[in-house]
């Protein structure tokens, strides 16, 4: 338990955002939020967390590419930081693109309700 | 080829030499005549007048030579005439005929009877004796007799003698001092006389001066010589003159040229003659004219050279020449005058076709070309009429054509400026015809700015981070994604159709039609689809809506009294419908389209309908009914099948079962596996699908009439979707026939087999649950 407690969210979309950091504070987690990829960057370089929430469609760049750039670059030190997509694209071949990009999981927004993050991220550190 | 390459190389020159002058076709027409007329008139006239030359050279020549002998024979004649005279006074003497001195001067006088052209007589005899006779004015014969002693021609008798040593006679031309011609003839005297012979010149050599009694000579006047001897038969235009064999002129017709002239070698007829030439040639006289000339050679060595002008020989030529020249110029005149009027015949109804034409360059259309010349001009003319016809025909055509076709343009104009793509329309040469305004707007202008500019000039594409120009030759649609297009910090991701037509004379135009991707690039980079889009938008507040409802559930749900409650239960249950719904619909889209999205994995379906039906439980207790699984000796059955799905036909048949029976209902479901198939049933005794429902059941958008009864919602779509999943697993989905209480629907799977799935489970690389995907571990 002691492990993943820095959680970064990364939602353009404000009511949704507010949503999750609402259920992911209330289990006690620290939550940064970014809305877009620049601002992911800008607060990487302050904020060092365990487990990032990103969403795909984003203005600007896409959660895809910041995936890829987070995984590839060193510079943001999350080469293996848990990255979970959190988006409503249901495609599988867009959630098989993810896993295979470096994701660590992959989450339909409208499957699931705010107080399951928690679990997922408890899930994470059941690994 | 050489020979072509000739002609036409002169043709060339020729329509060169035309092109020079631009004659008009009358002038053609004329000179053709004039041509026509004059050639074989010229050629006939010059071949007769060489021809006709040539004759009368002929015929000169001989005539001349005919002459020339004549007069020679004349000449010698002559002179073998006056020297026998002397010599036979030389015989008498040698035979002692004259018994004194008087008898010897009367014989002597005679020879000037005898010959009137005689001056004087010179005897010299070997006694010394020289007489003199000497024809005086008075035609008195002065005689002088000089003895040896007294008279002082000893010498010049010694001369004289001696001169005639080895000579018949001598003959010497000569000039007194008044340059009149003088001949001096002379013939020795012999001691011995030979018989007489026929030889014209009788005389006889004097071998030594022992030979020798003396000698006579005569000298003559022969200033007139040739009127005496020759004019008789000199022709009428030709005459003769003789020289002797040293140029030296000796009788001439011109007694004036003949007395200022002593001389004449110089000349070069006397040259030839001199060089041993007899032959007739045209040559310069002794009077500088252009002559036919003959020389004959007398037996004295003399020439009688026969010559005639070569204009008179000419003239009857020169008159032939007048003649045709005359007749030429007649030819010509008439020519002209037939030029003319054939060519102002032939012109005029080309002049009027050629009005014509410009009259329908000038758009009279129906003007008609009156020519009757019945022949091909005529057939010209009403062929030109026709055409006048016809193209006002076509114009009008045209005309009604092109309004047509300018109500289209303007329907097309309208077409293509309404559409949200860019339209690019390009001639041969790949510049803008027309753009619409999404074209223009793509590089920030307007269409109008576009037009006559380069496609490559404005549009500089990039495709990979290279320069990309469009293939605008080759006939035919080619389609380019993902063009980058930059302008500023602006970039726009386009991509293009390219359609290459040509017409039917082969002018190649293209149309581009450009489509703006850059707002959904996004969404093309995870090559998502319309139906991916707007599962999404409609998700995005679906998530909101279910999450803040949630929130409030568990945060506030002790605050609320129990109407709000309820109220707030309502609301969540319709936000869940509306996600089923909504994961339906898409379903629905992904089935229509044919790429249903299968993952097929290694289930353990007696688990999973385990877990399905412990959730639906909550259901069942709120609706008091008895839901109850029974997987018998099944357990652990596992199929090749896509988890999310077949929770999705489990939900589907389970929710029915629990939606349709009516309270206190009881649903079972069974699991029963045979070597080959897993069987899930659900079976409910609520009140049952009617016989003739059953084969709908499975359509899209059908629900049984029982729901309307019971007042159940559902949007039917649900078997439709699940019979797809099942169908898609290689598995059945059906509904057994009526038992006449409840319905019993199943489906089956097939079992694993390792050795068929395990190659279609292993390209899975997401193992999935609902809601959500973790990483399937590696191993």
């Amino acid at each position: 338990m002691a492990g993943l407690r820095n959680v970064l969210l990364v939602e353009d979309d404000a009511m949704i955002r507010d949503m999750y950091r609402l259920a992911l504070a209330d289990s006690q987690y620290v939550v940064e939020v970014a809305d877009s990829a620049e601002e992911t960057y800008a607060k990487l370089q302050t904020f060092r967390p365990d487990c990032i929430f990103l969403d795909i469609m984003l203005p600007g760049s896409s959660g895809l590419e910041i995936l890829n750039e987070l995984r590839t670059n060193p510079k943001h030190g999350c080469l293996s930081t848990k990255i979970i997509i959190l988006t409503n694209l249901a495609q599988r071949n867009v959630a098989d693109n993810a896993m295979s990009h470096g994701a660590d999981g992959y989450i339909i927004k409208a499957d699931i309700l705010p107080k399951d993050l928690p679990r997922v991220v408890q899930s994470l550190e059941e690994e | 080829m050489g020979e072509e390459h000739n002609t036409s190389e002169q043709e060339g020159f020729i329509s060169r030499i035309l092109h020079l002058f631009r004659p008009k076709i009358a002038t053609k027409i004329f000179i053709y005549f004039l041509i026509i007329a004059l050639v074989p008139l010229m050629t006939v006239s010059y071949v007769l007048v060489v021809a006709a030359n040539d004759q009368l050279l002929k015929s000169a020549s001989k005539n001349q030579q005919t002459l020339a002998h004549d007069l020679a024979r004349r000449v010698d004649n002559y002179l073998a005439k006056s020297i026998n005279l002397l010599a036979f006074e030389g015989r008498l003497y040698a035979a002692n005929n004259f018994k004194t001195e008087e008898q010897l001067i009367q014989s002597l006088k005679t020879l000037f009877t005898q010959n009137a052209a005689l001056q004087q007589v010179l005897m010299l005899t070997n006694d010394g004796v020289q007489r003199i006779l000497t024809l005086q004015e008075d035609g008195e014969i002065k005689v002088e007799i000089l003895s040896q002693n007294e008279q002082t021609g000893t010498a010049q008798y010694t001369e004289a003698i001696a001169f005639m040593v080895g000579k018949p006679y001598f003959i010497s031309p000569g000039r007194d001092k008044d340059n009149i011609p003088r001949l001096t003839l002379g013939i020795p005297i012999l001691k011995k006389y030979a018989p007489p012979n026929d030889d014209l010149f009788v005389s006889q050599k004097g071998e030594t001066v022992n030979d020798l009694h003396g000698a006579i000579l005569g000298y003559y006047d022969i200033s007139s010589l040739w009127e005496s001897v020759l004019s008789e038969t000199a022709g009428e235009k030709s005459y003769a003159y003789i020289v002797d064999n040293s140029g030296f002129l000796i009788t001439h017709p011109d007694q004036k040229f003949l007395f200022s002239h002593a001389e004449i070698k110089d000349t070069e007829a006397v040259r030839q003659f001199l060089n041993g030439d007899l032959s007739t040639k045209q040559t310069i006289s002794e009077k500088n004219e252009e002559v036919i000339s003959t020389p004959f050679k007398t037996q004295t060595n003399w020439a009688v050279i026969v010559q005639e002008p070569v204009s008179s020989i000419y003239a009857s030529v020169n008159s032939y020449i007048q003649m045709s020249t005359t007749v030429g110029i007649v030819a010509v005149i008439l020519s002209v005058l037939a030029g003319l009027f054939f060519s102002r015949q032939l012109i005029r109804p080309i002049k009027q076709l050629s009005i014509g034409a410009k009259r329908l360059g000038r758009g009279e259309f129906d003007q008609q070309i009156n020519v009757k010349t019945r022949d091909e001009l005529q057939e010209l003319a009403n062929t030109f009429n026709r055409m006048g016809m016809s193209i006002k025909k076509l114009i009008s055509d045209l005309q009604t054509n092109n309004l047509r076709l300018m109500v289209e343009q303007a329907k097309l104009n309208n077409i293509i400026s309404s559409v949200s793509d860019g339209i690019i329309a390009l001639n041969a040469k790949g510049e803008i015809v027309s753009a619409n305004p999404p074209a223009a707007k793509l590089v920030g202008t307007e269409p109008a700015m576009l037009e006559g500019k380069l496609l490559s000039d404005v549009f500089a594409w990039e495709h990979d981070e290279q320069r990309f120009t469009p293939d605008l030759k080759t006939v035919g649609i080619h389609r380019h994604t993902d063009l980058v297009l930059k302008r500023g910090s602006q970039v726009a991701y386009l991509d293009i159709m390219v359609a290459v037509l040509e017409n039917q004379t082969g002018n190649v135009a293209s149309i581009i039609t450009i489509h703006d991707q850059t707002e959904s690039r996004e969404l093309s980079f995870m090559k998502l689809d319309f139906v991916a889009i707007a599962a999404h938008e409609l998700r995005t507040p679906l998530t909101v809506v279910r999450g803040y409802l949630d929130i409030l559930n568990s945060s506030a749900a002790s605050k609320l009294n129990l109407f709000q409650l309820e109220n707030l239960q309502k609301a969540i249950v319709g936000a869940n419908q509306l996600r089923e719904l909504i994961n339906k619909l898409l379903n629905i889209a992904r089935i229509e389209r044919g790429d249903m999205e299968i993952f097929i994995e290694k289930l353990n379906l007696s688990k999973l309908v385990s877990e399905n039906v412990e959730q639906h439980q909550p259901v069942a207790v709120q609706k008091e009914q008895k839901l109850s699984f029974n997987a018998g000796t099944a357990k652990d059955i596992y199929v090749p099948a896509d988890t999310a799905s077949i929770v999705e036909v489990l939900n589907n048949l389970i929710g029915n079962a629990l939606k349709y029976t009516p309270k206190g209902g009881e649903i079972k479901v069974t699991l029963t596996a045979t070597n080959n198939y897993a069987r899930v049933e659900v079976k409910d005794n609520g009140p049952g699908v009617p016989n003739d429902m059953r084969d709908r059941l499975f359509t899209k958008f059908y629900r049984a009439e029982r729901s309307l009864i019971s007042g159940s919602r559902g949007t039917g779509l649900g078997l439709f979707i699940s019979k797809t999943i099942i169908e898609l697993q290689n598995g059945t989905i059906g509904i057994e026939p009526d038992q006449g209480h409840g319905s019993v629907f199943y489906f089956t799977l097939p079992i694993y087999d390792p050795a068929r799935d395990d190659e279609q489970i292993a390209k899975n690389t997401s193992g999935g649950i609902r809601g959500w995907f973790k990483k399937r571990p590696t191993s």
